[in-house]
């Protein structure tokens, strides 16, 4: 049962402390995913630009090899994925509104080709959070009020994560170590003023239990004198050889 | 407590080896996004590149795609050789480009996953 409650304590601390890692680590996480979302929506709002200037050249007619090769003289495909470092974007799309609005494709996007949050397109649940992030730029030909398409760029968060991890293992380690360290010197601290506190505790207990005993034993002892006083007074048929000398 | 202690180091070796693990060492990557358009007929083309960034030839690259529905089954997955100057061998530092069309409607595609495969 000690050793039972011993280990029970200990689990509880060693809970404690993951939970406060886990926490700086979540904090961590989410402040480079802010960053990738903001990296995101500037590369959609450039691929947007670049989109318009592509159709407006073009007349409309599109080809993907054409406007694939369009970006690369443009802006460099080599580029786009170093901008990003950690979680380069693994599609870049171009939906037209023509489509969107027929049906044939699904952006993610509302009747106005603004992005739906609630979309079941721009979520993907798995390892119990949300790991993808969807942007949504709109591009425009011919100074038209209306949009011509869209510019939606997936990222995952998945990289972000093992990234975080990666660079920050060694000091979540050893953050781990020192709160363990601390918990044992705190331990260390609490067990020492305990024993010294004459107060409470076994001490008072025991310096109770020692003058009753003593009392006792003055009880025991006095009672005997008294005892041993009756036999004097009265004549005894016992000689003394002390007496007799 | 040498117990408590053989735990302890148990765990720092565990993290020690999982963040080595963590670092990602790819010697083939897809060169930029690559671009998903609709095509006239009103399915998903896919259009991109990939680069040989190791100091080797590597041979039999394939890119994988899988689309999954909104129930997260795989609806459609299509495995394309990638094909270079030396034919199936890409060597170092070349870029191959690749193009591919899906069979399904567009519109039930909820989930997309493109991943690179090879042999050394």
């Amino acid at each position: 049962m000690f050793f039972l409650k011993r280990f029970i304590v200990i689990a509880l601390l060693q809970l404690l402390i993951f939970s406060f890692i886990f926490t700086l680590f979540v904090f961590s996480f989410n402040q480079r995913r802010e960053v990738s979302k903001v990296q995101s929506k500037a590369l959609a709002s450039v691929i947007a630009e670049q989109a318009s200037y592509y159709f407006e050249e073009n007349n409309g007619k599109f080809s993907s090899n054409d406007f694939f090769s369009f970006l690369d003289n443009r802006i460099g495909v080599e580029k786009l994925t170093s901008a990003f470092n950690v979680n380069p974007p693994e599609l870049l799309t171009v939906y037209f509104r023509s489509d969107i609005l027929r049906g044939v494709v699904n952006a993610g996007t509302d009747i106005n080709l603004i992005k739906d949050d609630n979309s079941p397109f721009n979520q993907s649940n798995r390892f119990f959070f949300n790991n993808k992030y969807v942007a949504i730029k709109p591009f425009y030909i011919e100074s038209s009020d209306k949009p011509y398409g869209v510019v939606r760029i997936e990222t995952s968060n998945i990289p972000i994560l093992t990234e975080v991890l990666y660079n920050n293992g060694i000091f979540y380690m050893l953050l781990f170590l020192i709160l363990n360290n601390q918990a044992f010197l705190f331990y260390l601290w609490m067990r020492k003023k305990k024993s010294l506190d004459v107060e409470i505790g076994y001490l008072k207990e025991s310096s109770l239990g020692s003058i009753k005993i003593m009392h006792k034993l003055l009880g025991d002892v006095i009672e005997d004198h008294k005892v041993s006083d009756i036999p004097k007074k009265s004549s005894s048929n016992i000689l003394n050889i002390d007496d007799k000398k | 407590m040498n117990f408590i202690r053989f735990i302890l180091f148990s765990i720092i070796l565990i993290f020690s080896v999982s963040c080595d693990t963590l670092k990602n060492t790819s010697t083939i990557n897809f060169l930029g996004p690559v671009l998903e358009v609709v095509n006239k007929d009103g399915k998903l083309n896919y259009t991109g590149r990939v680069i040989n960034n190791s100091d080797k030839k590597i041979s039999n690259v394939l890119i994988r795609y899988v689309a999954r529905n909104q129930d997260g089954k795989i609806i459609e997955a299509i495995t394309v050789p990638l094909v270079g100057k030396n034919g199936l061998e890409i060597i170092k530092g070349e870029v191959v480009n690749f193009e591919f069309t899906l069979r399904i409607q567009s519109k039930n595609v909820y989930d997309k996953q493109l991943t690179l495969d090879y042999l050394q």
